[in-house]
């Protein structure tokens, strides 16, 4: 049996919205990255210009990166 | 106490150093309005809690300037339609209809978080792109990415020329417009977009200037 069929056989039974869904869990991996790269951003940003909305700020960017980790949870435990 | 003391107390002052003067004094723009509170206001007067990166110990932030709350209009705008898109996206795409439920919960939930990825991007923009005049210079700070910023700063008594630019209908009802100001540094244009009050701003930068002016003539220079 060649590899490519071997490699044919391990797909087969995976429907097309296994697919989906792991291509969703990988947009929202991505969206995690850049809720990670948004509270970077705010921390340089606020080094820069300190403005008085630093805290809210702060807990607002993490509210953002726990809520998208929660989404990517949801992701693979829901689909 | 010595006879010293008594003769010191006595002695005529050769020179007095002129105080410095409070904005309150030189700028009717400063005399004329009340320290702003309010961390989302874009036309800001001497705010209090307002550092900057390039700050001098001793400098003062007297005027700090965004760009007027109206130009994100069109952002809000387009955000409040992605917000309504998933309540009438099975009229509009038929095919969705076919999609599992909890995959179509996942897309409402990915699409929201769009929705905000794209709040968040376009409040910081607007939030820390500032305009800032202190006692000594107009700072211009740009973020135009996540990676790149971009600070310019000129002495005010570097200064040329300072216009106001208004023009449009929906700049003449807000009343915000463009500062324009010539220099004589390296970066020969400071070009304050989209500002309040533009007149205003520019009153307060020629006040400035003759402040400037007359503290090199009082030898108050810092």
């Amino acid at each position: 049996m060649s590899g490519f069929d071997q490699l044919l056989i391990l797909f087969q039974g995976v429907t097309v919205w296994v697919a989906v869904k792991w291509l969703m869990v990988l947009g929202l991996g991505l969206y995690n990255m850049f809720a990670v790269v948004v509270i970077r951003q705010v921390q340089l940003m606020s080094q820069t210009v300190n403005g008085g909305l630093e805290l809210p700020l702060k807990v607002l960017t993490w509210a953002h990166l726990i809520v998208s980790i929660v989404a990517l949870v949801a992701a693979i435990a829901v689909l | 106490m010595g006879q010293g003391d008594t003769i010191l107390n006595k002695m005529p002052d050769i020179f007095v150093a002129p105080k410095e003067r409070s904005p309150k004094e030189y700028s009717s723009v400063m005399a004329e309005r009340k320290p702003t509170r309010n961390p989302l206001a874009a036309f800001v007067v001497r705010p209090k809690k307002i550092k900057f990166e390039i700050q001098d110990r001793e400098e003062k932030v007297l005027l700090l300037l965004r760009r007027h709350w109206i130009t994100n209009v069109p952002w809000i705008l387009g955000v409040l339609l992605m917000s309504v898109a998933p309540a009438v996206a099975e009229e509009v795409v038929p095919v969705l209809a076919l999609v599992p439920l909890r995959f179509q919960l996942m897309m409402t939930v990915m699409w929201y978080l769009l929705t905000l990825a794209v709040v968040i991007e376009k409040f910081l923009e607007w939030y820390f792109n500032v305009y800032i005049i202190t006692d000594e210079r107009i700072v211009d700070i740009d973020f135009y990415s996540l990676i790149y910023k971009e600070i310019s700063d000129m002495k005010i008594d570097r200064i040329q020329d300072v216009t106001a630019i208004q023009g449009g209908v929906i700049r003449a009802l807000f009343n915000f417009g463009t500062v324009n100001i010539q220099t004589a540094g390296e970066r020969r244009e400071f070009d304050f977009e989209d500002v309040p009050r533009p007149q205003v701003v520019a009153k307060f930068l020629n006040e400035m200037l003759l402040e400037e002016e007359r503290e090199r003539i009082e030898g108050r220079v810092r």
